[in-house]
């Protein structure tokens, strides 16, 4: 009884065993690709939301720091009138790095140290360094320099550089690139 | 021939899967396949439009730094000849930049249907004269995706404040 059971028994025919082997090799590699193709646009926007928090911070602390406590400008430190640029005499300096004083007679200037921004500052008790961008980014063609406009006006101070992160790999998903550039104004001049 | 018992329940119990129950199985996967694949597909699309407006917003305050620097530059000129007491709109395209990345005023007038900012923005600004001292800036960057347009706007105010 139990044997004649047993040659009823039918397992899967080759072709439907082709059939749903060829089916999951269809939607398998379709739902992988996805997956990944979504990894990858996940991994670009947090390279680029990266690279752009870096360069706006920098922007932003060189900006709002040149603007609000600069008083005059300078090519060498420490500021004395003698080095003084951008005035009616030395109209323009283009010389990296620039040196400005702020009202207490503190320096603080900006320049790229290996592939970064830095900031520093000084008095007489001492120097200090800050690094305004993350070790990811790669900084290119940084440049601080002002220009003699008028009298009755105050330098005018031009701060550009290039932000680049390139990953480890140097996949298309880990590369990004921003250029910043602006222009400021001494108001404490 | 003796079969044992349990043997024989073995046998007994080796049935084929009812047309039911397959389909069951096939609609319950087919579900989840399809759940996983649209929310992987929306999800490919978020992240398209926040990398799309992360770009558009550095775009519009690349304009923005830029237009504060034409205005430190040279107030005048800027109030008198680039700002209009109506509007003044301009579109700062590919077209702008010079090789060093520099960028440059372009003629007075809008893009049109023109996307001509890296091939997907399009970037607009408009100056009007407000008051005698200050200038309104309105910079819009936008950009398609399939049907839809979206915008990224950027409103600020310049003043002559030396």
């Amino acid at each position: 009884m139990g044997i004649a059971r047993k040659n009823n028994k039918k397992g899967f025919t080759l072709l439907e065993v082709v059939v749903v082997l060829s089916l999951f090799a269809i939607i398998v590699p379709a739902m992988f690709t996805m997956y990944f193709a979504s990894l990858r646009a996940q991994k670009k926007v947090f390279v680029l939301r990266d690279t752009k928090r870096n360069g706006d911070n920098a922007l932003t602390v060189i900006e709002s720091l040149i603007k609000q406590n600069a008083v005059s400008v300078h090519n060498a430190t420490p500021p004395t009138t003698a080095n003084q640029v951008c005035t009616s005499l030395v109209t323009s300096s283009s010389a990296v790095p620039l040196y400005f004083k702020d009202k207490d007679g503190t320096w603080f200037s900006f320049t790229q140290v290996s592939n970064k921004i830095a900031s520093h500052s000084g008095s007489l008790s001492g120097t200090s360094t800050v690094q305004l961008t993350n070790s990811k980014s790669i900084v290119s063609g940084f440049d601080v320099r002002c220009i003699y406009v008028s009298e009755l006006s105050p330098p005018l101070v031009s701060i550009s550089f290039d932000l680049n992160q390139n990953g480890p790999t140097g996949r298309p998903e880990d590369v990004s690139s921003l250029s910043y550039q602006t222009k400021v104004k001494l108001r404490s001049y | 021939m003796k079969i044992s018992s349990r043997l024989r329940a073995r046998l007994h119990l080796q049935k084929g899967l009812s047309l039911l129950e397959v389909l069951a199985f096939v609609t319950i996967l087919s579900i989840v396949f399809l759940g996983i694949a649209s929310s992987t597909i929306q999800s490919i699309k978020r992240t398209k439009f926040t990398e799309q407006k992360l770009i558009a917003t550095r775009y519009a305050e690349e304009l923005e730094e830029w237009l504060r620097g034409q205005k430190e530059e040279d107030w005048t000129t800027f109030y008198a000849t680039h700002a209009g007491s109506s509007g003044k709109t301009y579109c700062f395209d590919d077209a702008i930049y010079d090789e060093n990345n520099d960028m440059s005023w372009p003629s007075e007038g809008d893009c049109g249907s023109l996307y001509g900012l890296r091939g997907q923005f399009k970037r607009e600004v408009v100056l009007t004269q407000s008051l005698s001292s200050q200038v309104q800036v309105v910079i819009s960057v936008d950009w398609k995706d399939g049907a839809n347009i979206f915008s990224v706007p950027l409103n600020t105010l310049f003043a002559k404040w030396e």
